[in-house]
């Protein structure tokens, strides 16, 4: 808990190893139906928590604007499989108007004939994850299987925030979509912040960035910009942090909301994601304080690049070598092989399982005399 | 829209809402249900089977310690599934004794009848039911 101005807020760390909103559960009511499960946590480092959400108040948003959110066919590729029910029990809903559906599990996108179902299927909607769908891309790319995506006139984009460069791939390799994006946390299901395509044309260099609030929302302990920490208030979790920094900016828009969230991105970095990997920054603090006699301080930048045909994740590790570190002969490859082989960045694969699949380059180790000053108190980064 | 192997080649099947609600996967005498069926496809229609009987289902993820972490957080009393999941289930139960008190296994199969003892010695205290569907 964390009480600011008067409001004691939850966290994550205070949901860790629990069941929240099961109350609300009741067995054998239509309520039922709204209810979804969601387990959360990215990786060993944590403890995932259980939540059962209630998407009444989403869909009621949702349906309100007298729109169709998909259009048919609708295909969902996403990471858990009880996201995809999720989405397909809330699109199957009679109010949706949207019922072809097909989801793609881990055994469909690692299938030799993966193109042949989409091809069969030839969704008009994708609704998947930036990384999910980077992979699909890439498969289908090298099979010669992306005519089974040409009918897509709408990529539905959640999940971490789009780079450039994988932005100008979608956009090359499935020319005809319009690429929409929400802003969403794994606490909550059903979006945090909504896309809105007349927002883009007020502000065509915040895509990715500026949502809708679909919540209610405020910004604690903003600075003399505004930014400040994004919170939140659900049924489930009352006051809540969010851990991400943004802005909110009360401005009318011609879709009818009243209200502009800017997203800023992680406060102070302690999550990263990669081509669907997290880098947790207490987890990479822990394997550096293991390497303490060797590494004095360090500094990560993780980036997506342009592979062949893929979509690569990059860890540049900047560190500041001890005199032990120094004088032996391999030292660079010694804390390369620590790294990859300590960091785990997704539930059960270290940095080194991803490398040896080709999801990551090896990373790349470079000594310094000592780390600059605007790295002082962040330790590792995105950049795009 | 379903995926169904064929062997081992896929293809889609038209699954309707009616279907699915009128499938027979047993009478529910549980509340927190855990499904979980080696095909993804299956453990998602077999979840909206449950939402149609108004029960909120946790599906299975595709690693059994994320999947049995989330079984024992939510507190399940079933678990919904094919045979050789739950010989997946059996093994990880040692680790995560909460779930040795299920009170209901349903074990959903297409061929035969299989093996139920190795479960009954994980699930001790669970009540096994055999459900046998016809091929799709």
């Amino acid at each position: 808990m964390r009480i600011v101005n008067g409001i004691s807020y939850r966290t994550k760390e205070d949901l860790e190893d629990s069941c929240v909103g099961l109350e609300q559960y009741q067995p054998g009511q239509p309520s039922v139906k709204d209810l979804f499960i969601r387990v959360t946590s990215g990786t060993s480092g944590t403890q995932p928590t259980v939540l059962a959400v209630s998407f009444a108040e989403v869909k009621k948003n949702i349906f309100a604007k007298g729109r169709r959110l998909f259009a048919e066919p609708l295909l969902v590729v996403l990471p858990r499989n009880l996201s995809s029910l999720q989405w397909v029990q809330l699109f199957f809903d009679p109010a949706a108007e949207s019922s072809r559906i097909l989801f793609l599990s881990r055994r469909e996108l690692e299938h030799p004939l993966l193109a042949k179902i989409i091809d069969e299927f030839q969704p008009r909607h994708v609704f998947s994850t930036v990384s999910l769908f980077d992979f699909l891309l890439d498969t289908l790319a090298t099979r010669n299987g992306l005519s089974g995506l040409a009918a897509v006139e709408r990529l539905f984009i959640t999940g971490e925030t789009l780079s450039h460069t994988v932005k100008q791939k979608f956009e090359a390799l499935v020319p005809e979509a319009a690429i929409e994006m929400s802003y969403g946390i794994s606490e909550v299901g059903g979006g945090v912040g909504a896309y809105c395509a007349t927002l883009y044309k007020r502000h065509p260099d915040s895509f990715g960035r500026a949502y809708h609030p679909l919540l209610p929302l405020s910004i604690v302990e903003p600075d003399e910009n505004g930014v400040g920490e994004i919170a939140l208030t659900t049924r489930e979790l009352g006051p809540y942090l969010t851990g991400d920094a943004g802005r909110l900016v009360a401005e009318p828009c011609a879709c009818g909301a009243t209200e502009t969230l800017f997203v800023e991105g992680r406060i102070n970095y302690d999550i990263v994601h990669c081509v669907g990997a997290t880098f947790h920054a207490a987890l990479v603090e822990k394997i550096f304080a293991s390497l303490r006699e060797y590494v004095e301080d360090y500094y990560l930048e993780i980036r997506e690049v342009q592979g062949e045909g893929k979509t690569l994740g990059f860890v540049a590790c900047t560190v500041v070598p001890t005199a032990k570190l120094r004088a032996m002969k391999n030292g660079v490859e010694y804390v390369c092989e620590f790294l990859e082989k300590n960091l785990q960045i997704t539930k059960t694969q270290s940095l080194g399982d991803l490398v040896r699949v080709d999801i990551f380059m090896k990373p790349f180790i470079t000594y310094a005399e000592i780390l600059p000053k605007s790295v002082k108190y962040i330790r590792m980064r995105k950049v795009d | 829209m379903k995926v169904v192997y064929e062997g081992d080649v896929p293809r889609l099947l038209a699954r309707t809402r009616k279907d699915i609600e009128e499938a027979d996967c047993g009478r529910i005498m549980y509340q927190r249900p855990l499904v979980f069926f080696g095909s993804a496809q299956e453990s998602v229609e077999k979840g909206l089977w449950l939402y149609t009987k108004n029960i909120l289902p946790l599906i299975a993820e595709e690693h059994v310690d994320i999947t049995c972490m989330a079984a024992a957080r939510y507190g399940i009393d079933a678990i919904l599934g094919d045979i050789a999941s739950l010989k997946k289930m059996e093994e990880a139960v040692s680790r995560y004794p909460d779930l040795a008190k299920v009170a209901h296994i349903i074990v959903v199969g297409k061929h035969g009848e299989p093996d139920l003892k190795c479960l009954k010695q994980a699930f001790p205290a669970a009540t096994l039911h055999l459900i046998l569907l016809c091929e799709s």
